[in-house]
């Protein structure tokens, strides 16, 4: 019997994936040599991973120093940046093959583009970027797997189906570079916050390097400058009001509506602020032991008919429900007036286009103070590397490390906005892009690898504003319960899951499905995986408690 | 010319003398006043010009004459063996638990468990082959006749310019990838497009053409129509230049008004094409536009556009059930071949030429 086999073997042990092997592993332990592994076991594994130890980078001192609770540190102005590397960090090494996400719009190739051909001359070798836009990533990397000829970095994205065998098996192993101390040869992934490296643990072994995020997560924008014009009020106090600004805002005959469908086109973004009124858990919930997902309870049934009650009223783009609208394109000229996006969507948007964007908090569904807030993931996503030699590994982390260098070095400033007189040139100590930096300075390079965000540098007002914001918000932040706890089943079948949910409440919205509907989706949800991960959520728990 | 190549190939290897002799007979009596099976028969003979006089040489015989032909036949058999056989082995993951990271190889056997859904009737497999078996019941009914009226359209206009700048038009959308023949629609015809932008600024009703279940039927087949029609022509427009002008005279001077001239001269003429591309068409019936599809999906929900390839893409590779997958892109497959031999065999009994000759 081959290697292989047995561990497929025990694959199948730890997924459950065949309940005939589960219920037999004293049979199996013999024929592979080892214990067998159940969720818990593979649990524990994870749990005894040392992570890497974080060092913060002090060189630069925020203007707004960032809180325990999570409000993110602010800059009113530029440090003066200090050369963090003195030589390329990947000189003499063969050409790097990315394969990565577009959220903005598509840069020139290398071949026309100074910034790109100046970007591998200071990392020292050809960076050869595959961009896929964002809504059609995750297809894109499932057919990579699928046909096997990996670059040497891949961004992963969360849906993606058997996450951890698909790291474990066909990724490198990055444990010994990079658990405990050994981080520090790489200080600015040694500067990544701790929260952010558990989730990147998989098979007891660090699998991947995040893209840090602030736990503010996603924030509802709106066209504060819109909302002023027709004299509508900016901070509804519950869902009547709400609803009224959302109607305020539409004007169908001049093509101006008040929502999109969200970046998956299955009207989440509303779903989610509504549910947000109605205290809808994030992901679970934990009582006494017992979990309960947030597509169980009442609030979330809830949130999906009051939403549909707004696409009833006409208050979405007409192509939103279904449809992959480019959002943010018709944020910037006023066809929408919401927008759901990450935090760092505020600068894009408030950069990108003339308009005054605003926050809007989620206020409790009857009134009476503030909503929820969902805390955001700690990780975009996850930057995995092709298997290998340690040579090669050592080069792609130096590379990432590189991309990560924060706020006050010159790698940050070339990385952010290209060379200074070409792509930029500083005004009033601020950096303002020139035309050819606008449309040069769009490679993806912040999902590869990124230093971790703060607020600015911008003008005091912003910053202010975005300050303001989450001081409001981060008091009400909910986590899932479900945090620090391992489940595999979660990791290997979250992104069908994910897509049984939303698929159901988009048949809802759109008004195809009565909203009764959702309990049958709910049923399969549980059959097709749900219960699976409540129980392992459950179990872990138990052993952690 | 399909059929050309095939007649002469398949019987070029007929091993039977007898049978061989039948067909060129065949060929030469019943459909000699015929142009396309007088050609026909004629090339049949050329090839193998042993048929037409006395006994068929031997195998050795042959073979060394035909050497260098044979010769030159080589790489293509191995581009056809390399990409269309060597694949199909892959179909043996039908029968494992396959993952792309444990490889073809080590996947372990499951016997039958992936055709299950199919067996039992997986409500979401039941829905995809509905929806496919009404896609292309509707594909073949309205979509397939459609070039062959624009052909007979073409064909009777007079003007060589007009004709080749109709034709030239009506090719283009061919060229067009999926993404963009529906982007144009969307444009046009969505709920946010063109059309309904123009409605709702004078306070009309709005006409909802996308992302509605009841219209998707109609749409797509009319983006199918759009985009292919006119290449579709291109066939049907070679068979038709072929037709006999002397039938043409000769019906005239009997007195045939050009209605009864289509009836009983034009169609009947190009009757084996039409047999012939509508069993290839079946063949492929169950291929119902992956991308067009895929493309608009999620705009009118699943219940309404999941088709067997978008169930075997979003299950297998989506979802990672590539066994499942697997097993219903084999059925599917199998289905195909059924249907194609089937149409050839009926087309045989009602004496047409079909896919290959008997």
């Amino acid at each position: 019997m081959s290697d292989m086999r047995i561990s497929r073997r025990r694959f199948l042990e730890v997924t459950g994936g065949l309940a005939a092997v589960v219920a037999a592993p004293s049979l199996l332990s013999a024929c592979g040599g080892e214990g067998g592994t159940s969720p818990s076991d593979a649990a524990s594994a994870n749990n005894a991973v040392r992570l890497p130890t974080y060092t913060p980078w002090d060189q630069v001192s925020p203007d707004l120093p960032a809180t325990p609770e999570g409000v993110m540190a602010g800059f009113y102005s530029y440090p003066t940046p200090v050369d963090a590397f003195s030589s390329p960090p990947l000189a003499g090494a063969e050409p790097v093959e990315i394969l990565t996400s577009l959220l903005g719009p598509l840069p020139p190739a290398a071949g026309d583009n100074a910034y790109w051909q100046e970007l591998n001359t200071r990392v020292g070798t050809d960076l050869n970027l595959t961009m896929t836009p964002q809504a059609d990533y995750p297809n894109k990397l499932a057919t990579v797997f699928a046909g096997g000829d990996l670059p040497d970095i891949m961004l992963i994205n969360t849906t993606l189906a058997n996450r951890s065998d698909v790291l474990t098996r066909l990724c490198a192993d990055l444990t010994e570079f990079l658990s405990g101390d050994a981080v520090n040869e790489y200080p600015f992934l040694a500067n990544i916050p701790a929260d952010s490296w558990p989730n990147m643990v998989y098979g007891g072994g660090i699998y991947a390097v995040p893209i840090p995020r602030a736990v503010v997560g996603t924030i509802f924008f709106s066209r504060a400058d819109l909302i002023a014009e027709r004299g509508l009020n900016p901070e509804p106090a519950d869902f009547a009001e709400f609803r009224e600004l959302a109607e305020g805002l539409t004007d169908a005959a001049n093509n101006r509506w008040a929502f999109g469908g969200g970046d998956t086109g299955n009207g989440k973004n509303v779903i989610t602020f509504v549910g947000n009124m109605l205290g809808v858990p994030n992901a679970w919930k934990e009582e006494g032991g017992a979990f309960t997902s947030e597509h169980e309870t009442e609030e979330r049934k809830e949130a999906i008919a009051r939403t549909a009650e707004l696409v009833q009223a006409g208050v979405f783009h007409p192509d939103a429900i279904g449809g992959k609208l480019q959002e943010r394109e018709l944020f910037g000229n006023g066809t929408l007036a919401f927008r759901s996006d990450g935090y760092a969507g505020w600068d894009i948007l408030a950069d990108t286009y003339p308009v005054e964007v605003g926050a809007v908090q989620a206020p409790k569904f009857d009134g009476g103070g503030p909503g929820v807030v969902r805390a955001g993931a700690t990780s975009f996503g996850y930057t995995a590397f092709k298997k290998a030699d340690p040579e090669r590994i050592q080069q792609l982390l130096a590379l990432c490390n590189w991309l990560a260098a924060p706020l006050g070095t010159s790698e940050f400033m070339f990385r952010k906005f290209g060379i200074e007189g070409t792509h930029y040139t500083m005004e009033n100590g601020a950096p303002v892009r020139t035309a050819q930096g606008d449309t040069e300075v769009k490679v993806p390079l912040e999902y590869v690898a990124d230093s971790p965000h703060v607020l600015g540098p911008r003008d005091r007002a912003r910053v202010d504003a975005q300050r303001a914001y989450q001081e409001a918000a981060i008091p009400n932040i909910v986590r899932s319960a479900a945090e620090g706890l391992y489940s595999d089943a979660s990791v290997n079948k979250g992104g069908q899951l994910t897509k049984i949910a939303d698929d159901g409440a988009l048949e809802i919205i759109a008004g195809r499905q009565p909203i009764e509907y959702w309990d049958t989706v709910v049923d399969n949800w549980r059959r097709q995986g749900g219960d699976e991960v409540r129980a392992e959520l459950e179990a872990a728990f138990a052993e952690a408690h | 010319m399909a059929t050309e190549l095939e007649t002469t190939s398949a019987a070029g290897r007929d091993p039977r003398p007898g049978r061989w002799r039948r067909l060129g007979l065949g060929r030469g009596t019943g459909r000699g006043a015929g142009t396309r099976g007088g050609d026909g028969a004629g090339r049949t003979h050329g090839a193998g010009p042993a048929g037409a006089h006395g006994p068929r040489a031997s195998r050795r015989v042959r073979f060394r004459r035909d050497r260098f032909l044979l010769l030159l036949g080589v790489p293509g058999l191995l581009v056809v063996l390399l990409f269309n056989y060597v694949p199909l082995i892959g179909n043996v993951i039908a029968f494992k638990d396959y993952q792309p990271y444990i490889g073809i190889w080590d996947s372990p056997w499951v016997g039958f468990d992936n055709f299950d859904v199919i067996l039992n009737g997986d409500p979401a497999f039941v829905n995809a082959l509905t929806n496919t078996l009404v896609i292309s019941f509707v594909q073949i009914v309205v979509v397939f006749p459609v070039p062959i009226a624009l052909a007979l359209l073409l064909n009777s206009m007079l003007s060589e310019r007009l004709k080749r700048v109709a034709q030239s038009i009506l090719y283009l959308p061919h060229f067009m990838s999926w993404v963009v023949v529906v982007a144009i629609f969307q444009h046009m015809l969505g709920n946010a497009g063109l059309l309904n932008n123009f409605l709702r600024s004078h306070d009309w009703a709005t006409l909802s053409i996308f992302g509605n279940p009841d219209m998707f039927l109609t749409l797509i087949t009319s983006q199918v129509i759009w985009k292919d029609a006119g290449w579709g022509t291109i066939i049907f427009l070679a068979a038709l230049s072929r037709v006999d002008m002397e039938l043409y005279e000769a019906s005239a001077v009997d007195g045939a008004s050009r209605l009864r001239q289509l009836w009983h001269v034009t169609l009947p003429s190009i009757r084996g094409v039409i047999v012939l591309l509508l069993i290839l068409k079946l063949g492929d019936v169950l291929t119902v536009g992956f991308e067009q599809i895929l493309l608009q999906q999620q705009q009118v929900g699943a219940d309404a556009a999941e088709v067997l390839d978008t169930y075997v893409y979003f299950n297998g590779v989506i979802g990672g059930n590539w066994g499942v997958s697997a097993a219903v892109g084999l059925v599917k497959g199998l289905v195909g071949v059924v249907l194609v031999l089937g149409a050839n065999k009926v087309a045989h009994l009602l004496g047409e030429r079909g896919v290959y000759s008997k």
